[in-house]
C-alpha cells in the first residue's frame, strides 16, 4: 500500500481486504431508499437526556484524564458560584487602659493624639470609667497590621513610653474579624500563596516567600531557602504564633504555601508544624505535625516543658516511628528539626 | 423527508460512494456490520447537512462523520463472529487469477489484525494504507493534528507488525496449519521481507 515500510504479507492481506469488502456494495439508490423506510425514531425528553448522559460517561470512561478535568472545573465553578462564610481577620483591636493618680482628665486629648500618630491609627476612642472610686480610661483603636506580633510590637513601644512618663498603663490586643461572604475559590484563593521556584535563586526565592507571607498578614515569618550540596534545595519557614486568653488557635490567617515548579505543585518534601499549648494549669503540651512524601504523622508530647532535650528528642522519635514515618529528630535547646532518612 | 436536501446529499456522495461504503466495511467487522454503518452515516449527513458550507469539502465531511459514528458503536459493540464477515460464494478466480478462497482468508487475516488496533489508529491505517487518503487528510478527518495521525500510524503499524510475527511465529511450529504462504525472514526491526 502506501507506505514502503508496510511488510508485503500485510500489504497484500490489506489488498485482499480491500478486494473482498468492495464486492457486492449497495447501490447509493438503495442506501438511501432502505433510509426513507426505517421508522423515524420518537425520542422523548427523557431518552434524550439519557443518551446525552450515557454519552458523556462513555466519554469519560475513554478519556479519564479529561474525566479528571471535568470534575475540577465543576467543583471550580460550584466554588464560583455557591458563597461561604467565614470570619477574616483584617486587623487587630488595640486596648490600652490607664488608671491612677499620675493620669488626670486633662491629659486624655494629647494622649489620643499621641496615640493616634505613634500608631498610625486613624482614630483613638476613650472609655471612661469608674473603679472603686479612682477613675479609669481606655484607650480604643484598631490597626490594620493582620499580624498580631506586629500589632502588639507598635502598641507595646506606646505602652513602654508611657510608662517612662510614670503613667501606668496595661496593654491587650485582639484580632479584628469581619464576617465575610464571598464564593468558596475566593476563600480558598486568600489562603493559598503559590510560588514558582523556575530559574530563581536560593536568594531570589527567599527574599518572594518572605515577601508574599508578609502581604498574606505573616510579616515575621524566618525563611530560610539553601541549595543543598547532593542536589535539590532545602526551604525552611518558621513562623511563631501565640494565642491568648484561651483564644482557639487558628485564628491567625494561616495560608498554605505552595511551591510550583513548571507549573505544576512540587511533591515529595516534607513539612513540619510544631505547636506548643499551654493550658490553665501552665503545664505546655507540645504537637509535632509531619509530613514526609505523601505520609503525615501527628507526636503529641505532654508536659514537654519539663523534658530534657533528649527525653523530647526520644519522645517524638518513638512516636514517629510508631506511625511508620522515618524520619531523624534532633532537639537542641528547645530547638526541634525535623528531617527523613533517605 | 425534505427532497431536495436528499437531492442535494445524492449528488454530493455519488461520486465517493463506493469509497465511503467499502471504507465503512473496513472499518467494521462484518460486510453487514459496515453497511449498517455506512447506512447510519448517510442518515447523520442528511440530518445534518445544512451545517456544510463548503461543498468541496463535502468528502472530508462526511469521512469526519462516518468516523464519529464509527467509534460510538465500536464502544457499545458486542463481538461478532469473524466467521461469516465477508460475502462467501463459489468466485472461481479473481481477475489476476488468484483463488477468491485465498483472498477470503488474507482478508479475515487483515481484519482480525486491524481488530488489535484502538478505533483512531484503525482508521488511521485503513483510510491512509487502504483508501490512499494523505495524512493531511486523514488528519482533516479525524479531526486532530498531522503529528497525531503520524504517531496513530506508527503505533497502528507496529501492532499489526506484532500480529504478523505472532502468525508466522505460530505457522512454523510443527502440527499446526500454515496459514499462508511460506513464512519469511523478519528483517531488523521486526520489519517482513
Amino acid at each position: 500500500m502506501n507506505d514502503p515500510k508496510t511488510p508485503d504479507d500485510l500489504r497484500a492481506d490489506l489488498a485482499a481486504l480491500k478486494k473482498v469488502s468492495d464486492r457486492d456494495l449497495p447501490d447509493l439508490k438503495q442506501v438511501i431508499h432502505d433510509i426513507s423506510r426505517r421508522q423515524p425514531e420518537r425520542v422523548t425528553p427523557i431518552m434524550g437526556w439519557r443518551r446525552r448522559i450515557m454519552a458523556a460517561v462513555q466519554t469519560m470512561k475513554a478519556r479519564p484524564a479529561l474525566a479528571a478535568l471535568a470534575a475540577a472545573v465543576i467543583l471550580i465553578a460550584i466554588g464560583m458560584v455557591v458563597p461561604v462564610s467565614y470570619d477574616r481577620v483584617t486587623g487587630h483591636d488595640v486596648s490600652i487602659s490607664l488608671a491612677g493618680a499620675a493620669f488626670t482628665p486633662d491629659q486624655i486629648a494629647p494622649t489620643a493624639k499621641e496615640m493616634k500618630t505613634r500608631l498610625g491609627a486613624e482614630g483613638v476612642q476613650v472609655e471612661a470609667s469608674e473603679d472603686n472610686g479612682a477613675a479609669r480610661f481606655v484607650f480604643h483603636t484598631t490597626l490594620p497590621e493582620r499580624s498580631r506580633a506586629e500589632a502588639a510590637r507598635k502598641a507595646g513601644a506606646f505602652v513602654r513610653e508611657l510608662a517612662q512618663k510614670g503613667i501606668a498603663a496595661s496593654l491587650t490586643v485582639a484580632p479584628h474579624k469581619e464576617h465575610v461572604t464571598s464564593p468558596a475559590v475566593a476563600y480558598a484563593w486568600n489562603q493559598i500563596i503559590q510560588i514558582s521556584v523556575d530559574g530563581k535563586s536560593a536568594s531570589a526565592l527567599e527574599s518572594e516567600i518572605k515577601q508574599r507571607l508578609a502581604e498574606s498578614g505573616v510579616p515575621d515569618a524566618q525563611v530560610s531557602v539553601k541549595d543543598s550540596p547532593a542536589g535539590g534545595r532545602e526551604i525552611s519557614v518558621n513562623v511563631q504564633r501565640q494565642n491568648f486568653g484561651g483564644a482557639p488557635a487558628g485564628e491567625q490567617p494561616a495560608p498554605e504555601l505552595v511551591l510550583t515548579k513548571n507549573g505544576a505543585p512540587i511533591t515529595g518534601g516534607s513539612t513540619v508544624k510544631i505547636k506548643k499549648m499551654k493550658d490553665q494549669t501552665g503545664a505546655t503540651s507540645l504537637v509535632v505535625e509531619t509530613s514526609d512524601h505523601g505520609k503525615t504523622a501527628t507526636a503529641t508530647v505532654p508536659n514537654s516543658d519539663k523534658m530534657s532535650d533528649a527525653e523530647l528528642q526520644n519522645a517524638l522519635t518513638t512516636q514517629f516511628r510508631q506511625a511508620g514515618l522515618n524520619v531523624q529528630v534532633e532537639v537542641v535547646g528547645g530547638q526541634i528539626r525535623v528531617r527523613p532518612i533517605e | 423527508m425534505n427532497e431536495d436536501r436528499w437531492e442535494r446529499l445524492l449528488r454530493l456522495l455519488g461520486p465517493i460512494h463506493e469509497q465511503a461504503a467499502g471504507t465503512a466495511r473496513r472499518l467494521s467487522r462484518s460486510a453487514d456490520e459496515g453497511d449498517d454503518l455506512y447506512q447510519e452515516s448517510v442518515l447523520r449527513a442528511y440530518e445534518r447537512l445544512h451545517d456544510l458550507r463548503d461543498e468541496s469539502k463535502f468528502r472530508s465531511w462526511f469521512f469526519a462523520t462516518l468516523l464519529s459514528i464509527h467509534r460510538s458503536r465500536r464502544r457499545r459493540r458486542a463481538t461478532v463472529s469473524l466467521e461469516e464477515a465477508w460475502p462467501r460464494g463459489g468466485e472461481p478466480a479473481g481477475e489476476d487469477g488468484s483463488k477468491w478462497a485465498e483472498a477470503l482468508e488474507r482478508a479475515d487475516r487483515a481484519a482480525r489484525a486491524l481488530d488489535g488496533l484502538a478505533p483512531v489508529q484503525r482508521e488511521a491505517v485503513v483510510l491512509h494504507e487502504i483508501e490512499g487518503f494523505s495524512v493531511e487528510e486523514v488528519a482533516a478527518m479525524q479531526g486532530v493534528t498531522i503529528s497525531a495521525v503520524k504517531s496513530r500510524l506508527v503505533r497502528g503499524r507496529d501492532k499489526l507488525r506484532q500480529f504478523y510475527e505472532r502468525v508466522l511465529k505460530s505457522a512454523r511450529i510443527p502440527g499446526l496449519r500454515r496459514e499462508t504462504e511460506p513464512a519469511r525472514e523478519l528483517a531488523p526491526g521486526g520489519e517482513i521481507r
